[in-house]
């Protein structure tokens, strides 16, 4: 494991030793230690689920650990809620969805720690003036008065930003400042990093994005599953160790060998694919192709699969499938043309969770069998036994709650629902997620099956061992556009990490990186 | 397992056993209160809970989509004013008179659907603004007293026996249950309308108009207690403001005795059936106990309880 070297040029303020904390079976943070100087920048890195969230939410006293030491200007530290957190002078900025809409920016700013009078109502002018002080001291130009729900994703993250630094802390805690907001917007986040780091705040931040980690942070700090697998200071880490911390990791053998497929017919096109989401997409996937979708979260992922689905259709733009032209304009439009989608939520977008799987997986079968508005029973019945034990669904029965299922389970029943009849394009949105590691691999082998048989597939994936595994070709995403594509023989998490954190200028890089994979 | 597709389909719900177990043990209570319960108190105690039993089959389609529709009673309340009046105590004007009653019915259950799908509004404060709109519309029309009768040969509707066994109106709510039945588990647009009433953003991205689906069940909820006011008014058999005013908050409690989850995704007619008789049933205890009528609400709140009680007791374990 590498070690942070001790800080020369400013005093410690925390410092965390073998920070340990499991959810039950589940390790989430494995003898993590580093520490942060006062009025330094520390950068947290790292993959969806490799535990940054955990360690912030013990750091700001949502959660407390299970093994290690904190120490917190040399006195234990150990929060038993945020409001203690508070009080220790730790405050943490959530990210910019955490604004209330009918509230002001002013309230908002006070959240909790609004100036009251001796009724307990509070005092709106001297609210107001407190807000005025804080805006002129941190420069930022924002009506008070405004309501939350009429602000800008960046002035959302201000707003949240303030509300932690009105607290006055010591150590200010943000979680994902930059990552709804574009590249202009983020870096008046990083100028206000840089002020408060003047005064003599110290920072955690975390990011995903290279140039701002590069630019900002005097120290790093990288988790991959919960462990540390690189703390460095400034000058001592390039991008290229960072993004190798961050998923230096081998292929398990859970993926299907899948033949190379490159001269196929193209069977499914967008060409300036825009809505109020999506700046202008591109692409076209080959007949029994799986085009892989890469990108750091929320770059424009979900409104591509929205817009796939027929949920939030390209407002402009040209989509053809199999050569004939087509217009998205609802879901029921694309089921008609043939494009079956798995929504990244299926519980929310999916699965009537409290009906039978019986009811959920029949739909479409029974759709197409209905005589004279009559359900067909004992064909859906044959359909869902079929289903059953060709996906190995472990269930007592049909007519159990598809709710009380696992998410490896639930899965399979949104897959299954789609095999009434074969789709022509198969959108899939982070088709494994929470889904455990045997029922991860039916999938790929079922998507790997329909591919054999010409369904094209847009998988759409922030697991970057499930799109090298299964993808032919590979797609980056970044701020809702296409910025880099990579060929099969070239397929690597470092280069797709570099196009995924908007770096497509390396070029010349290129070659050696996949000379080493 | 070895039941054939068609009946698995029909199986009742856990729901529906309990609220018949509760109709058991209530007609038990009664029997040993009373000394005796003849079939024909029974049937007589569901000839008058029919046109509870329909209007709550509607509030039953609404909870299934997990929705709620407050204008259930206006809705009937309506339908008493406008047939007594257009029927004016003369049975020729029977076509009439129908065909206008539920053309203002089908009315308001559209207006409902459409307040709820496309302005948005909540459905039970749409539903409680059409009740108020319904309410003040029958007082200014009426000026307070409702004319027209019903003539007795149309009231034979709730007044008749069939065979002398069986009540035309336990006749007319029985087909209505086994109607919707068939329509809601085992027709096309029923299961999408399960499906977006379980939840209806999984629906609309399966391609099922579950907007379209709201605004049907809401002209379905109106339908039936147009219905239950018609069945009300033959029991009268005359106009009165306000005669079916309880009747909204009495077939919400007949539909959740039945087994309805706010949640949607539920409906079992024999449930609501269930639950509308119990709450009938309970009023028939009050005059054997000789209680007040007031404690009735007591007792219909302490069944709620005792039902919602009991299906999560299960749940639990």
């Amino acid at each position: 494991m590498a070690s942070l070297k001790p800080a020369n040029h400013s005093p410690t303020l925390i410092a965390v030793s073998g920070l340990s904390k499991s959810f039950g079976r589940n390790i989430v943070l494995q003898d993590v230690s580093f520490s942060l100087g006062r009025g330094e920048v520390l950068a947290l890195v790292g993959e969806n689920g490799a535990g940054k969230s955990t360690l912030m939410n013990i750091l700001s006293g949502n959660l407390s650990h299970d093994a290690g030491d904190i120490r917190l200007k040399d006195a234990t530290y150990k929060p038993s809620s945020p409001a203690d957190a508070a009080r220790n002078g730790v405050a943490i900025a959530h990210q910019e969805t955490a604004v209330m809409p009918d509230l002001t920016v002013a309230e908002n700013v006070f959240f909790g720690r609004e100036p009251r009078n001796a009724l307990g109502m509070i005092r709106q002018r001297q609210l107001h003036s407190d807000f005025t002080q804080l805006a002129a001291s941190l420069g930022f130009d924002l009506d008070g008065r405004k309501l939350g729900r009429h602000l800008s994703a960046a002035e959302r993250q201000l707003v949240e930003i303030a509300g932690a630094i009105s607290a006055k802390p010591d150590i200010l805690i943000l979680d994902e400042p930059t990552a709804s907001l574009s590249s202009e917007a983020a870096h008046s986040v990083i100028r206000l990093m840089e002020q408060l780091k003047a005064q003599g705040t110290s920072i955690i931040f975390i990011s995903h994005r290279m140039g701002e980690i590069m630019e900002a942070a005097d120290r790093v700090v990288v988790l991959k599953d919960g462990a540390l697998t690189l703390a460095a200071a400034r000058g001592e880490f390039s991008e290229d160790d960072l993004i190798h911390a961050m998923v230096g990791r081998k292929l398990e053998n859970i993926f299907p060998a899948r033949p190379a497929r490159e001269n196929a017919p193209v069977r499914f096109s967008v060409r300036g694919g825009t809505n109020e989401n999506l700046p202008e997409i591109g692409f076209a996937v080959r007949r029994g192709e799986v085009l892989g979708i890469a990108g750091l979260e929320g770059q424009g992922q979900k409104p591509l699969a929205d817009a796939l689905c027929g949920m939030a259709p390209f407002r402009s733009g040209t989509i053809e499938l199999d050569g004939e032209a087509l217009k998205l304009k609802s879901p029921a439009a694309a089921i008609a043309a043939g494009i079956a989608s798995i929504p990244d939520d299926r519980k929310h977008d999916g699965l009537a969770l409290s009906l039978p799987i019986r009811l959920n997986m029949s739909l479409f079968a029974i759709t197409e069998r209905a005589k004279g508005g009559f359900l067909p029973l004992a064909y859906e019945r044959d359909f869902v036994e079929g289903a059953r034990e060709r996906f190995s669904i472990r269930s007592t029965d049909m007519e159990q709650p598809v709710g009380e299922l696992s998410g490896g389970n639930q899965q399979k029943v949104v897959f299954a629902r789609w095999l009434a009849h074969e789709p022509k394009l198969l959108v899939l949105y982070e088709p494994t997620k929470g889904v455990d590691v045997q029922s991860k691999s039916e999938i790929y082998h079922l998507v790997d099956e329909l591919s054999q048989k010409g369904v094209s597939v847009i998988l759409i994936s922030s697991d970057l061992m499930e799109l090298i595994g299964l993808s032919d070709r590979i797609l980056a995403l970044y701020e809702g556009r296409i910025t880099g594509e990579i060929a099969r023989s070239e397929f690597s998490e470092e280069k797709i990490m570099r196009y995924a954190a908007g770096l497509p200028g390396k070029r010349q890089a290129e070659g050696m990186e996949a000379a080493h994979v | 397992m070895a039941l054939p597709a068609i009946l698995t389909n029909a199986k009742p719900a856990a729901a529906t056993w309990r609220a018949l177990g509760l109709l058991a043990i209530l007609l038990i209570v009664l029997f040993v209160f009373s000394g005796r319960v003849s079939m024909v108190q029974v049937m007589d105690n569901a000839r008058q809970a029919a046109p509870l039993g329909l209007i709550a089959l509607g509030q039953a389609l609404i909870l299934l989509m997990g929705r709620l529709d407050l204008s259930v009673g206006a809705t009937a309340g309506l339908a008493n004013v406008v047939l007594a009046a257009s029927f004016a105590g003369n049975m020729d004007n029977m076509a009439t008179a129908l065909a206008i009653t539920v053309f203002f019915g089908l009315l308001v259950g559209l207006a409902n659907g459409i307040l709820v799908v496309v302005l948005r509004i909540p459905a039970f404060l749409a539903t409680l603004a059409t009740s108020l709109v319904i309410a003040g519309a029958i007082l200014v029309y009426t000026g307070g007293s409702p004319g027209g009768s019903i003539p007795a040969g149309f009231r034979v509707i709730t007044e008749g026996w069939l065979f002398g066994i069986l009540p035309w109106s336990v006749v007319i709510w029985t087909a209505c249950s086994l109607i919707l039945l068939v329509f809601v588990h085992y027709s096309l647009k029923g299961r999408k309308m399960l499906l977006s009433g379980a939840n209806a953003r999984a629906a609309q991205r399966n391609g099922i108009a579950a907007d379209r689906m709201v605004i049907f069940s809401f002209v379905l909820a109106s339908f039936m207690a147009t219905l239950g006011g018609i069945l009300l008014s033959s029991i009268t058999g005359m106009a009165s403001i306000g005669i079916a005013d309880t009747y909204t908050v009495d077939s919400i409690a007949a539909a959740v005795i039945g087994g309805a989850l706010f949640s949607g995704g539920v409906f079992l007619p024999a449930g609501v059936a269930a639950g509308s008789l119990i709450l009938f049933f309970l009023q028939s205890l009050l005059y054997v106990l000789s209680l007040p009528p007031a404690a009735r609400f007591v007792l219909q709140g302490s069944i709620i309880v005792i039902a919602l009680a009991l299906s999560n007791f299960k749940k639990d374990r």
